[in-house]
C-alpha cells in the first residue's frame, strides 16, 4: 500500500517531511500571491462574432457613466446645490475622466461660431425643400423678425436677423432641438420637467476595475453624505455601472462573511464538541488552505491567473475536499491506528478524488474561459487537499486520540443506523421524488440574463427608476453604436444606422430618437458633398430671388432692406469642411455621448428611447447592420451564455462517462459500478426537475454548482459502496459505520453552510444555495436509501455476490 | 551692435505696450435695424498689450474684460466667458479691438481683410479701415482717432455689415 509506505518513510524522516511541507507551502503561497484575477466577466465568455471585430466592451466608456440626480428643491436652488456638490466632488478628481452637469456659457457662442463657419456641413440635402418654403414665406418670418428687433436692447437679435432673415436656422434646429433630452436652467442640466438636476460622471477606468470603482464610489458617497448633512431636505441619488459593481461586491462579501462565516464557526464548534478536541479545526482547515494555494500557484504557472468569479464559485468545491479530511480524521478517531486508517481510507479517498477531478476536467472541453478556469482550479485544489490529507495530515493525527462525545455520537449513530433502505414509506416517497424529477427535468429554465445574478440596492433601484421615469418617458434609452478604425468611415456608417433608427421612429417602434451624432458630425467626404450641394442650390439666380424676397418682406414690415448684407455674404461665401470632433468646442462630458475612441476604433453612438418590450426587436435589427453594435455586452452574452449552457451539458456527459469508467476499472463489476454511479445520475435529474417545479432557474453561476453535486454525490456513493462491500465480505466490519459518520459530518457542514446562504441578500449566493441544497439532500437520501436497498437485492443474485466478495 | 539695438527696441516696445492707461469712455450703439441708439459709459483700463477692461457705470455692473486669450463680459446680466482660441470670430473681434487700442491698425486691417488709410487732423491722426469684401461677420468699416503724440485712441467707430455702428469716445486719459 503506497500511502502506508510513504507514511512509514516520513515517520522515520520527520525532518524531511517538515522541509517538504514548509518548502512546498512557501513556494505555492509565493506563486499564488502573484496570480492575476480577471474581473471582466466579458473576457471569460466564448468569443462572438462581434467581439472578434476587435471591440472590447469592457473598454467602452459610455456604458460606465455614473448618473447622479439632485432633487427636492426649486430648480433655481438646485442649480446652486449642484455647483456646491460638484465643487466638493471635484476637489479630488481621481478616477474621473470628465463630468457633465452644466454647459459653460461660452459653449453656445463657440458652437454658433463653428456653425457659421461651416453652415453647409450641417445642411442635409433634404433640407433644401424647407429652404424653398422659407423663401416663399419670407413675409411671415419677417413679421416675427420685426418683433425681435424692436424688443432688442443689445443688438444681438438684430445681428441674428441680419444674418438669417429667413429663419433657416429653424430648419436646421428643428431636428436637433430636444435631441439632448434635457432642460437647461441657468446652464445646468435638468430632466425635461425641470424637477431633477442631472450630473453625469465618466470614470477613467473600467467598471470591472473593482479597486478604482470602490475608491471613486466611496469618494462620491462621502461627498453625498456631507452634502446631506448640510442640506437634509435635498435628495441625491446615484446609479451606474461602478455603483452597481461596488454594491455587488460589498453585498457579496458581507453575505459570505455573515452566512458562511457564522455557520462555519458554529459547525467547527460542533465538531470540536463532538470530538472533544480543538485540533479538529486546523486538521480540517490546513489541507484546504494547502489545496487552495497549490491550485492558485498552478493557475499562475499555467495561465498567469484566473477568473475571480471562478475562484468565488470554486470556493464551494472546497467542501468536497473537506469531506476527504473528515473521512481521514473520523476514521482515525475510530481505529486509533494511522496505518489501518490509511489502508481503509486511501483507496476510497483517491477514487473519490479521481472521479471528482474527472467531473471537473470535463469542463476543459468547453469554450468558456470561466468554466475552464473553474475546472482547473477545482481540480488542482482537490489534488492539493487530498495530497495533504494523505501525506502530511496523518503525521499530525494523535494516534491514541479516540475521544468523542457520547451524546453527540449517540444521535449520529441513531441517524446513520436507521434502516432507510427498509422503510417502504421513505423508499416510495423517494422514488416519487425521483420520478417527478425525471418528468420535470426538461422544463428547468436557463436564465441567460447576467443582470439577474447581480445585486441592486433599493437606493440604486430608486435612482434608476427616477431617471427612467423623468428622462425616458416611461420606456428605456439604449445605446447603439457603429464602429470603425477610421472616424470618417464610422461617421458614414452612422448615417446608415441613423436612417434605420429614424425609420423605426416612423413606424412607432421607437418613440423618441434624434440622430444628434449624424446631425452634428459628418465625414469629410460627406461635408464636401454637402458643400457642393449648397453651391448647387445657391446659384446667383437663387441668391437674387432670396435677397429680393427678403428685402421686399423687410420693406413691407417696416425694416431697412440694407441690413441683410451679412445674410447675402453667408450664402455666397466659400466653405471648407471642418472637424467638429477635434475642434474642442464640444466639451468632453458631452462629446463622449456621441463619439468615443477606444482600442484604436471610433464608436459613434445613437440613443433612441422605446418601450422595453421592443428592445429585442430593435437590438436584433441594429445588430444585423454592418459596423453596428448594441452597446450592451449582455445582448451578446445572452447567446454566449447559452453556448456555455450547451457546452456545460456536453461537459457533464464527458464527466459522467469518465466517472463511470473509473468506477468500472476500480470495482471491476458493471452492477456495482452502476450502483455507485446511480446517486450522481439520479440526483442530477432531481435537481433539474425540482428546480423547475419550485420555479428556480439555472444561471451561469449556479449551473457550475452541479459539478459540485456530481463530485460530492459520487464521493458519498463510493464511501457507502466500499462500506457495503466490506460488510458483505466481513459481517463484523465497521467500515460502513465509520464512513457514514464522516458523510454525516461532511453533509452537515455543507447543508448548514448552504442553508445559511439562503438568507443572503445577493441573488447569486441564494441561487447557488438553492441548487446545491436540492442536490445535496437528494444525493444523501439516494445514497442512504436506494443504494443499500439495490445492493441488498443484488446480493440475492449469487453470481454478483461472488464477484462482489472478490472485490478488494 | 545690431543685436543689442534690436533687444533695446524690443524692450522699449514692451515697456511702452505695458504701460497702464486709465480713462473714461462713453459708448453709443446705433442699431440700424431698429433705429435705436443704446448709450452706455464707464471706465477703461488698459493694463498691457493683451489686457484691457471696460467697467460700465451705466448700466452699472456691466463689464467687458480681455485678459490674454479670454474675453469675459456681463451685458445686462448675461455673463459669458469665451476662450478665443476656440472661437474664430471672437478671436478676430478680440484681436481687432486690442490692435486698434494699441495702435496696431495694420494688423487689424489684415485680420479684417480691410484696406487702411491714415489722415492727420491737427493733434490727432485718423485711421480708417474698410473691408474689401462683405462678410457674414466682422466690420465693414473701422475709424480710429489717435492722439498723435502717444498713439492713444480718443475715438473708435466700429461699423458692422448690417449697419450697426458702435462709437467709443475716450476722455480723462491718465497714463500710469
Amino acid at each position: 500500500m503506497v500511502f502506508v509506505r510513504i507514511y512509514r518513510f516520513f515517520t522515520q524522516h520527520k525532518f524531511l517531511l517538515y522541509i517538504l511541507l514548509v518548502l512546498s507551502s512557501v513556494v505555492f503561497a509565493f506563486f499564488a500571491a502573484k496570480a492575476h484575477f480577471e474581473e471582466d466577466l466579458m473576457k471569460l465568455l466564448p468569443k462572438s462574432e462581434k467581439s472578434e471585430s476587435g471591440l472590447v466592451f469592457g473598454n467602452i466608456k459610455v456604458k460606465d457613466k455614473l448618473f447622479m440626480q439632485v432633487t427636492g428643491a426649486e430648480p433655481e436652488v438646485l442649480v446652486g446645490y449642484v455647483d456646491e456638490l460638484m465643487d466638493s466632488i471635484l476637489t479630488n478628481d481621481e478616477g474621473i475622466a470628465n463630468t457633465l452637469y452644466r454647459l459653460e456659457p461660452d459653449m453656445a457662442l463657440n458652437a454658433l461660431d463653428y456653425a457659421m463657419m461651416h453652415v453647409p456641413s450641417f445642411v442635409d440635402t433634404t433640407l433644401y425643400a424647407r429652404f424653398d418654403s422659407a423663401i416663399a414665406h419670407a413675409d411671415e418670418t419677417m413679421a416675427r423678425n420685426y418683433e425681435l428687433i424692436m424688443n432688442d436692447e443689445t443688438g444681438m437679435a438684430s445681428d441674428l436677423v441680419s444674418t438669417d432673415p429667413l429663419g433657416l436656422r429653424e430648419c436646421l434646429m428643428s431636428d436637433i432641438s430636444g435631441g439632448m433630452g434635457f432642460a437647461l436652467i441657468d446652464g445646468h442640466l435638468f430632466s425635461p420637467d425641470s424637477t431633477v438636476a442631472l450630473i453625469f460622471i465618466s470614470p477613467d477606468f473600467q467598471t470591472f476595475d473593482s479597486q478604482a470603482s470602490h475608491k471613486l464610489v466611496s469618494h462620491l458617497n462621502q461627498c453625498i453624505d456631507q452634502f446631506h448633512q448640510a442640506h437634509p431636505d435635498v435628495e441625491v441619488l446615484m446609479h451606474g455601472g461602478a455603483v452597481e459593481a461596488v454594491g455587488n461586491a460589498s453585498t457579496m462579501k458581507r453575505d459570505i462573511a455573515i452566512t458562511i462565516g457564522i455557520s462555519l464557526v458554529l459547525i467547527l464548534l460542533y465538531l470540536c464538541i463532538s470530538f472533544k478536541s480543538y485540533n479538529i479545526i486546523w486538521q480540517n482547515v490546513l489541507p484546504i488552505v494547502y489545496g487552495t494555494i497549490f491550485a492558485l500557484a498552478c493557475m499562475y504557472w499555467i495561465k498567469g491567473g484566473m477568473s475571480l468569479m471562478a475562484l468565488g464559485v470554486g470556493a464551494v468545491i472546497l467542501g468536497v475536499a473537506l469531506s476527504y479530511c473528515l473521512h481521514i480524521i473520523v476514521h482515525q478517531r475510530f481505529v486509533g491506528d494511522v496505518e489501518q486508517m490509511l489502508k481503509d481510507e486511501a483507496v476510497p479517498v483517491c477514487l473519490g478524488c479521481l472521479t471528482t477531478v474527472g467531473a471537473f476536467l470535463g469542463l476543459m472541453f468547453t469554450e468558456s474561459e470561466l468554466l475552464k478556469d473553474f475546472g482547473l482550479f477545482a481540480t488542482f485544489a482537490l489534488l492539493g487537499s487530498t495530497f495533504f490529507a494523505l501525506i502530511f495530515l496523518p503525521h499530525f493525527l494523535n494516534v491514541k486520540d479516540a475521544k468523542h462525545s457520547k451524546k453527540a455520537f449517540k444521535l449520529i449513530d441513531k441517524i446513520n443506523n436507521y434502516p432507510y433502505d427498509r422503510n417502504s414509506i421513505i423508499i416510495t416517497v423517494l422514488c416519487i421524488v425521483i420520478l417527478i424529477g425525471f418528468i420535470f427535468s426538461g422544463k428547468v429554465q436557463f436564465d441567460n440574463d447576467l443582470k439577474h445574478i447581480g445585486y441592486e440596492s433599493e437606493a440604486f433601484q430608486k435612482s434608476r427608476d427616477l431617471y427612467e421615469e423623468k428622462n425616458d418617458q416611461g420606456g428605456m434609452q439604449r445605446y447603439y453604436a457603429v464602429t470603425a478604425a477610421d472616424l470618417d468611415e464610422a461617421l458614414d456608417a452612422n448615417m446608415v444606422l441613423a436612417t434605420t433608427l429614424d425609420s423605426l421612429r416612423g413606424t412607432g417602434d421607437i418613440f423618441s430618437y434624434t440622430p444628434v451624432a449624424s446631425l452634428l458630425f459628418q465625414s469629410q467626404a460627406e461635408q464636401e458633398r454637402r458643400i457642393a450641394a449648397w453651391q448647387h442650390y445657391w446659384t446667383p439666380e437663387k441668391v437674387a430671388q432670396a435677397m429680393a424676397a427678403v428685402k421686399s418682406a423687410a420693406s413691407k414690415n417696416g425694416l431697412s432692406p440694407d441690413i441683410f448684407v451679412p445674410f447675402q455674404a453667408m450664402i455666397e461665401a466659400e466653405y471648407e469642411p471642418g472637424n467638429l470632433y477635434e475642434s474642442g468646442i464640444v466639451p468632453d462630458g458631452l462629446l463622449c455621448n456621441f463619439i468615443e475612441e477606444t482600442d484604436g476604433k471610433f464608436l459613434i453612438f445613437n440613443a433612441p428611447k422605446f418601450s422595453k418590450d421592443k428592445m429585442k426587436e430593435v437590438d436584433d435589427l441594429v445588430a444585423a447592420k454592418p459596423h453596428a453594435v448594441v452597446v450592451d455586452p449582455l445582448y451578446y452574452t445572452g447567446g454566449m451564455i447559452s453556448l456555455i449552457h450547451k457546452d456545460f451539458n456536453m461537459a457533464l456527459v464527458i464527466s459522467s462517462i469518465f466517472v463511470f469508467l473509473v468506477l468500472l476499472i476500480s470495482f471491476r463489476d458493471i452492477f456495482i459500478s452502476l450502483l455507485a454511479f446511480m446517486p450522481m445520475f439520479l440526483s442530477w435529474y432531481v435537481v433539474q426537475g425540482w428546480m423547475a417545479i419550485l420555479g428556480l432557474s439555472f444561471n451561469m453561476i449556479n449551473i457550475v454548482i452541479s459539478t459540485f453535486i456530481f463530485g460530492i454525490g459520487v464521493d458519498y456513493s463510493i464511501f457507502v459502496m466500499k462500506g457495503l462491500i466490506e460488510r458483505q465480505r466481513q459481517e463484523e466490519s465497521h467500515l460502513l459505520e465509520y464512513h457514514k459518520v464522516a458523510i454525516f459530518f461532511s453533509a452537515l457542514v455543507l447543508i448548514v453552510v448552504m442553508g445559511a446562504m439562503l438568507f443572503a441578500k445577493h441573488p447569486t449566493i441564494v441561487s447557488i444555495s438553492e441548487c446545491a441544497l436540492i442536490g445535496m439532500i437528494s444525493t444523501i437520501l439516494i445514497t442512504y436509501t436506494l443504494q443499500p436497498l439495490l445492493f441488498r437485492w443484488l446480493m440475492k443474485w449469487p453470481y454478483v455476490k461472488r464477484r462482489v466478495e472478490k472485490i478488494k | 551692435m545690431k543685436k543689442i539695438l534690436t533687444v533695446v527696441i524690443v524692450m522699449l516696445a514692451f515697456a511702452a505696450s505695458a504701460q497702464k492707461v486709465e480713462a473714461r469712455f462713453t459708448e453709443s450703439k446705433f442699431i440700424k435695424a431698429s433705429g435705436k441708439t443704446v448709450e452706455a459709459e464707464g471706465n477703461l483700463k488698459l493694463f498691457s498689450a493683451d489686457k484691457m477692461e471696460l467697467r460700465y457705470t451705466k448700466p452699472a455692473g456691466d463689464y467687458f474684460i480681455i485678459d490674454g486669450k479670454t474675453m469675459s463680459s456681463n451685458l445686462r446680466g448675461k455673463k459669458s466667458v469665451v476662450d478665443t482660441e476656440k472661437n474664430a470670430s471672437m478671436r478676430t473681434y478680440r484681436n481687432t479691438l486690442m490692435n486698434c487700442v494699441n495702435a496696431n491698425w495694420k494688423q487689424a486691417a489684415t485680420d479684417n481683410n480691410a484696406e487702411s488709410s491714415v489722415v492727420e487732423k491737427g493733434a490727432n491722426k485718423v485711421v480708417t479701415l474698410r473691408a474689401k469684401k462683405a462678410a457674414p461677420r466682422g466690420y465693414s468699416k473701422i475709424v480710429i482717432t489717435y492722439r498723435k503724440f502717444d498713439n492713444i485712441p480718443v475715438e473708435l467707430v466700429f461699423e458692422e455689415f448690417n449697419g450697426t455702428v458702435t462709437t467709443y469716445k475716450i476722455s480723462n486719459i491718465v497714463k500710469k
